[in-house]
């Protein structure tokens, strides 16, 4: 089913986070967790006789991005008019970037590679103002009123537009997960602020008509809104009932698609030039003078981390895909030399515990240090592997050093040959059944090191009890045979 | 001599070493406007107490001896699209009523810099649409030279304020003649400056590729000391030519010669669509420069066949777009919308809030942008103006100068062009050349027909404001058209 | 596409829907007449032999107009003085569906 001419594509828009004041006005962009309607001014209000004036980093920034996407620098753009009417522009049209009607973006083309061997194309790229935030109170469809707040109102968007190269829903999220990695890698957004990307999708299935779908905000909603929309598309498809070309709206609370019946009549943008507005004009120097100034991004960093690090391919291109978690990575490295093992933490137990305390890298307040300290007590063998991922949890909930968590719970490994043989002898006692099976039936002798496991609350280490066992058992079938 | 008949010139320099009282002079004018305006009904808005205020500051620094500005006590009157912070700025419009601007444009700004007092602002067309001041939410302005007759548009309130000297300048917009068409027809002295010379940041937008604040004035050097105050580079508006500021008035020589001036009559402008007494006039005026030394001839110009209709579908067009904003959220009137979701609740704002004339431009000008239709009629518009702009330049280069009478007619009746649109957009076929082309353009008294005021429009090549003043300056200066306070 | 001299009822009311402004029927009968005779007069445009020439966007040719990233904050109470309907410190605006 999934994977059958499933053609994706996205539109995902960026704020360009990294600027301190909107694309057209000077408000500062810094309006998070500040009341309504303060970061406003009458340009970005939309008042009778206001003009845009372009933001000179925005272009920049705007530069930068097409460079590592590899995209072809317009040598002129242009802004165009997008007209329609909607309580989150303030003017009743968005100035945005078209291609066509005497417009140019900023830049066509290029390319991100997924590294799973998909390639996805990019088809443009766009400067445009973000539009206001709408709250309702209730849904969208039951409020008697809708609030506008228009600080975001005017912030400078990228929007990155693919073709529909995307085949499975996974893709699209690894597709965000990497422009995401490339533009922190920039230095031009910080993807830990809420709201700075949002993404619109298009799906078709089997060559069929295609559906768009609004508001998605998070890389795992982008995933679930596409597999809700195939699923829903197929049930359609295998019942005999035609799939609607439409736009659908993503409830993330109630995690479906819903259809936006909103618009009775097919909009009509009228695009024209932006007579306010004249074109910007990008040399080949500037091109130059940007692509010099580039840091190193996240393709280039995995070959660095394969090649000079010797990490394997697959983890480096999980560690690349989170610039938090690669800075950090490297950060460990200059405390721990074996590149390898420290890579398999981070990207194996490190993130899923993470992931289950429900926290980001960034968030994390554990020293490099005492991760490499973790790792040497794995390596002395003071730890076992799952002594150790007890002590990982508690590092990332209290950021303390494993040392000293290690000492507090008493959760060295026990090696003591007499400690453990007393503790098999126990369960021998009480697991007589368990005995008998191990007699005949090697994969029973897993119950009982497990059985010492649980007594010693993973403490035992398992090569040594196993040993143990083997040759309690032994000794039982020698007694018995005597 | 009566103060209310001193020029910008005269009261900024009497003010300035102490002869006049600010003030003094500030009343007078308030006393003038008690009397007429009643009969005019050329302000929207009047602002004494501000008025006084600053005419009050101004004598204070005098008498201290401290320095004060180019415009020292010279009372001007603004069009109401111009914003003036916290000063209530309509329009024309209903649905702008109440709305008071959190800043001040540009040009206000700097015309308080320079100390000026603003006394009010003016009445118009709504939106600036229109070229009679009888589209205004707020009843027409009436034509100083006589009462039944209209002012001309759509800054027909800052003209009839100049004529009538309940001003001493005025500030009002030109996009297709809107400063041009109230000076011919109130027989005082308007200028549409080069496309980008004036910042149009706080003027409310009609068409933005057309458009520029012009200073009205009894005079052509009080217009260019207005022009030299408000002219020059602005960062907050992006069309804004980075120019150094000229002190064009400055530059008005005394006694003028035209030797050497080569001026072009264009052949279309005189043409049977023109009142035979304008015409007479325009000629009479043509000979005058003749005789001032110029070098007089003719020129055609066969694409300003196309102008108007160009100049129309492209204003119409901006129009359609920077209108959208009028939805009574941030501003303005908002009618009751009781259970009507947004779509409806702003097409009912807006039904109240506009005016007819408003809705026929917004209406068309979103035709000529729809899909389907934009090629054949936006982008086929912005053709014509590469055209215009073409013939235009090679003309410049046989002529310094080209003109004509600024308007085909003399001060129609009021009501009598208001049922026919076509008609009424017809007054402006001489003046949105110059708007389309972007060069400056002004329009200067030169006689009478039939009783009623005849300008001259004098055009230059982009930013040759110097030509324009040059030429009109020494018209004036042969005394053939004196000013006169009217009613 | 083609040029248009009659316009009818039906399209107005689509345009005024895109324009969101309502017309009264009177108004809707009015333009009708009065729309058509000024599209007619737009006819003339086709005369102009205009094809090959780029269309002027902008009349004045300059490029790269910037701005600098410096933050400015302006007393938003001063704009929000302006709307009408509000709702603590959000703008109120009718409801989406």
């Amino acid at each position: 089913m999934v994977g059958d001419g499933v053609k994706i594509g996205l539109e995902v828009h960026c704020q360009l986070t990294s600027l301190k004041t909107k694309l057209f006005c000077s408000c500062p962009t810094d309006y998070r967790g500040k009341p309504p309607n303060t970061n406003v001014c009458p340009v970005c209000m939309g008042e009778p006789g206001t003009l845009p004036v372009l933001n000179k980093e925005a272009v920049r920034a705007a530069v930068m991005v097409a460079l590592a996407l590899h995209s072809k620098i317009s040598r002129f753009t242009y802004f165009t008019r997008k007209n329609y009417f909607y309580p989150d522009m303030a003017k009743n049209f968005q100035i945005s970037q078209y291609d066509g009607v005497g417009g140019a973006p900023i830049a066509k083309g290029g390319y991100v590679d997924l590294g799973n061997g998909k390639v996805v194309r990019i088809r443009r790229l766009q400067l445009e103002e973000d539009p206001a935030r709408l709250v309702y109170e209730g849904t969208i469809d039951t409020a008697t009123a809708t609030l506008v707040d228009y600080n975001r109102h005017g912030v400078a968007l990228i929007e990155i537009v693919t073709e529909p190269d995307i085949t499975s829903p996974e893709d699209a999220r690894r597709f965000l997960q990497k422009l995401r990695s490339i533009l922190e890698h920039l230095g031009v957004f910080d993807g830990e602020l809420e709201g700075s990307m949002r993404c619109d999708a298009n799906i078709s299935l089997e060559g069929g008509v295609r559906v768009e779908i609004k508001n998605i905000s998070s890389y795992k909603d982008v995933e679930r809104a596409l597999r809700f929309e195939i699923t829903r598309q197929s049930s359609l498809i295998s019942r005999g009932i035609r799939v609607a070309r439409e736009t659908r709206f993503w409830d993330e609370r109630r995690r479906v698609t819903v259809s936006l019946r909103v618009k009775e009549t097919e909009e009509d943008y009228r695009y024209f030039p932006e007579p306010d507005l004249p074109p910007v004009m990008i040399t080949d120097e500037f091109i130059d003078e940007v692509k010099r100034s580039l840091p190193t991004l996240p393709d280039e960093r995995k070959r660095i981390f394969v090649e000079k690090y010797g990490v394997s391919e697959q983890n480096a291109e999980v560690l690349v895909n989170d610039k938090a978690l690669a800075d950090f990575f490297e950060e460990c490295l200059k405390h721990y030399g074996k590149a390898q093992e420290l890579s398999n933490l981070l990207v194996g137990d490190f993130l899923a515990q993470l992931h289950s305390l429900n926290l980001s890298v960034r968030e994390v307040k554990v020293r490099p240090e005492y991760v490499a300290k973790l790792l040497k007590l794995l390596d002395k063998k003071v730890l076992t592997g799952h002594l150790a991922k007890t002590v990982l949890r508690e590092m990332l909930k209290t950021g303390r050093d494993p040392e000293a968590i290690v000492e507090e719970k008493g959760l060295r490994r026990i090696s003591s040959r007499e400690m453990l043989e007393e503790i098999v002898d126990r369960v021998f006692r009480e697991n007589q059944k368990a005995v008998e099976d191990a007699l005949v039936n090697e994969k029973a002798v897993h119950f009982l090191v497990g059985q010492v496991m649980r007594i010693t609350r993973g403490k035992a280490d398992p090569n040594l009890t196993r040993q143990i066992i083997k040759s309690k058992l032994e000794k039982v079938r020698a007694s018995r045979e005597a | 001599m009566n103060p209310l008949a001193y020029s910008a010139e005269k009261v900024a320099s009497a003010v300035r070493s102490g002869e006049l009282s600010a003030l003094d002079y500030l009343e007078a004018i308030l006393e003038r406007l008690r009397s007429v305006e009643p009969k005019l009904n050329a302000f929207i808005t009047v602002t004494e107490e501000l008025a006084r205020r600053k005419a009050e500051s101004i004598d204070r620094r005098v008498e201290k001896g401290l320095k004060v500005g180019k415009l020292a006590g010279v009372v001007v009157a603004v069009k109401d699209n111009i914003c003036v912070k916290d000063v209530e700025t309509t329009c024309g419009s209903r649905i702008l009523k109440g709305y008071r601007p959190s800043y001040n444009a540009t040009v206000v700004e700097r015309l308080i810099a320079e100390d000026a007092v603003i006394i009010g602002k003016t009445n118009m067309d709504e939106f600036a649409m229109g070229s009679s001041t009888e589209f205004s939410a707020y009843g027409p302005t009436r034509n100083p030279w006589d009462l039944e007759r209209v002012p001309g548009g759509s800054s027909g309130g800052s003209g009839a304020a100049v004529a009538s000297g309940e001003a001493t300048l005025a500030l009002g917009s030109d996009t297709g003649g809107s400063v041009r068409c109230p000076a011919a027809f109130c027989g005082v002295v308007g200028l549409k400056p080069t496309y980008g010379l004036v910042s149009r940041y706080g003027l409310v937008a009609y068409a933005n590729s057309l458009e520029q604040i012009g200073p009205m004035a009894r005079s052509v050097r009080d217009c260019a000391l207005l022009l030299s105050v408000i002219a020059g580079h602005d960062p907050r508006d992006s069309t804004s030519l980075r120019v150094q500021p000229v002190d064009y008035w400055a530059k008005l020589v005394d006694p003028p010669g035209l030797e050497g001036i080569r001026v072009g009559v264009i052949r279309e402008f005189m043409g049977e669509g023109v009142q035979e007494g304008v015409r007479e006039k325009v000629w009479e005026a043509v000979h005058s420069l003749e005789s001032l030394g110029a070098h007089v001839g003719e020129v055609s110009l066969k694409s300003l066949d196309y102008a108007l209709a160009a100049y129309y579908v492209i204003a119409m067009s901006e129009a359609s777009s920077n209108l959208a904003r009028y939805d009574g959220l941030r501003y303005g009137f908002r009618s009751s919308d009781q259970g009507l979701d947004w779509n409806r609740a702003y097409a009912k704002t807006r039904r109240w809030g506009f005016g007819e004339e408003v809705k026929r431009r917004i209406i068309l000008g979103t035709f000529a942008l729809s899909a389907g239709y934009y090629e054949a009629y936006y982008l086929k518009a912005l053709k014509v103006r590469t055209l215009i702009r073409m013939e235009f330049e090679k003309a410049f280069k046989r002529f310094d100068v080209l003109v004509g009478p600024s308007m085909p007619m003399v001060a129609f009746k009021i009501g009598e062009k208001v049922e026919d649109p076509l008609e009424l957009y017809m007054c402006d076929i001489n003046t949105v050349p110059a708007n389309l082309v972007g060069i400056p353009a002004i329009s200067v008294p030169c006689g009478l027909s039939d009783g009623l005021p005849v300008g001259l429009q004098v055009m230059a090549p982009p930013l040759r404001e110097d030509l324009v003043f040059k030429v009109a300056y020494a018209y004036e200066r042969t005394g053939k058209w004196m000013f006169q306070l009217k009613p | 596409m083609p040029r248009k001299s009659r316009i009818t009822l039906k399209e107005i009311e689509h345009l005024a829907w895109l324009a969101r402004v309502q017309l009264t029927k009177r108004e809707k009968r009015l333009f009708k007449e009065q729309l058509s005779s000024i599209l007619e007069y737009f006819d003339k445009l086709d005369e102009a032999n205009v094809e090959d020439l780029p269309p002027t966007f902008h009349v004045v040719e300059h490029y790269n107009v910037f701005r600098e990233d410096e933050p400015r904050q302006f007393p938003s109470d001063i704009v929000l003085r302006n709307p009408p309907k509000m709702k603590g410190r959000f703008i109120k605006a009718p409801r989406i569906v």
